[in-house]
């Protein structure tokens, strides 16, 4: 997601005016959208964790999402959820689908797909060696709904948040009077 | 007899507008459906729309209006990575772009038994990308699906 500012100003050097906000502000601004991440982040968490379909959850998604600065170079680049730290169901929980074969694991305390066994929660081991005997293949025939714990994050918070600090970056520098 | 509430409105309006414009656009053996089905083995290609949640947010300080914004979701699902850009090309570069008209339902017996135009949706903030990309294994279903979310403010006439 990039966001662009226009600015005019009469009077000063064009160069000389972006200089002055970098110098005075830069940092500051920074910070406040680090903290927004942040803040989104103990969102998405909170999101996943009230939309769970069979609560309490393991932790292993929310816990894994992490908000980082990538760069401060020409701008702030902030990634939220570092794909190769995620367990691997993280896009069939956001996006809804069939989970990818194979399913290996098992129910409750290590119970196989039972008729009218629902309500159990499902431990996916993925291997069925010694020290996972009570492993089972399992085909769902239900598709997991989405989540959407990005795309509503993103709606609901991130971008409300951006702009109300952009508006206030906006009367700061006016304030300045630069 | 009952009414649909907004969000449902909004659905129920999107699904009819696509119906119609994929017909007469000649397009044949795509259904439409409401939300994400439990199970869609068998069922591409088709199209599903979602309302996802509901913004309350006042028009103004002090006022209790608040703006009719839905975030909808429209998931296509196709049965290859052609169709899957035709159709979401189709979605967002033609049918998308104006207002399209939005309905009141009224529900008797479990079937609409008749509906009123009252207003347009317009579509602000849309978004499209390919679903599931980092997935390595996917069931034939999940392989060529493309998600475009968007807000849809309604404005009643």
């Amino acid at each position: 997601m990039i966001r662009t500012i226009k600015v005019t100003r009469k009077g000063k050097d064009p160069r000389q005016w972006i200089n002055d906000v970098d110098f005075m502000i830069h940092f500051e601004f920074q910070e406040r959208l680090l903290e927004v991440a942040n803040q989104a982040v103990a969102n998405m968490q909170q999101l996943i964790r009230s939309m769970a379909v069979r609560p309490p959850t393991t932790g292993r998604l929310e816990n894994s999402i992490t908000s980082e600065l990538l760069s401060s170079v020409s701008g702030v680049h902030i990634g939220i959820g570092r794909i190769s730290n995620l367990p691997k169901y993280w896009e069939v929980i956001n996006d809804g689908g069939y989970v990818p074969p194979a399913n290996i694991g098992f129910f409750g305390d290590g119970n196989p797909p039972i008729t009218g066994g629902a309500g159990e929660k499902w431990t996916h081991t993925g291997r069925s060696e010694f020290g996972f005997e009570n492993s089972f293949l399992m085909f769902p025939n239900k598709a997991i709904k989405p989540m959407h714990y990005i795309e509503l994050t993103n709606d609901i918070f991130l971008i409300p948040q951006i702009e109300k600090e952009l508006k206030r970056l906006n009367s700061e520098i006016k304030k300045e009077s630069l | 007899m009952a009414e649909y509430r907004i969000s449902r409105n909004v659905e129920a309006s999107i699904i009819d507008f696509i119906v119609t414009e994929l017909s007469s656009d000649s397009w044949t053996g795509i259904n439409v459906l409401k939300g994400f089905p439990e199970d869609y083995k068998g069922l591409t290609p088709f199209i599903g729309v979602e309302a996802l949640s509901r913004g309350t947010d006042q028009i103004e300080i002090g006022s209790n209006s608040i703006f009719l914004d839905i975030p909808i979701s429209i998931r296509i699902f196709a049965v290859n990575d052609g169709q899957r850009l035709d159709l979401s090309d189709w979605l967002l570069d033609v049918q998308l772009l104006d207002n399209i008209d939005y309905y009141e339902y009224t529900i008797t017996n479990g079937v609409v038994s008749e509906k009123s135009k009252v207003g347009k949706i317009r579509f602000l903030n849309k978004v499209s990308r390919k679903e599931l990309t980092n997935t390595q294994t996917l069931v034939a279903e999940d392989r060529y699906r493309q998600l475009i979310t968007a807000t849809c403010r309604v404005t009643l006439d």
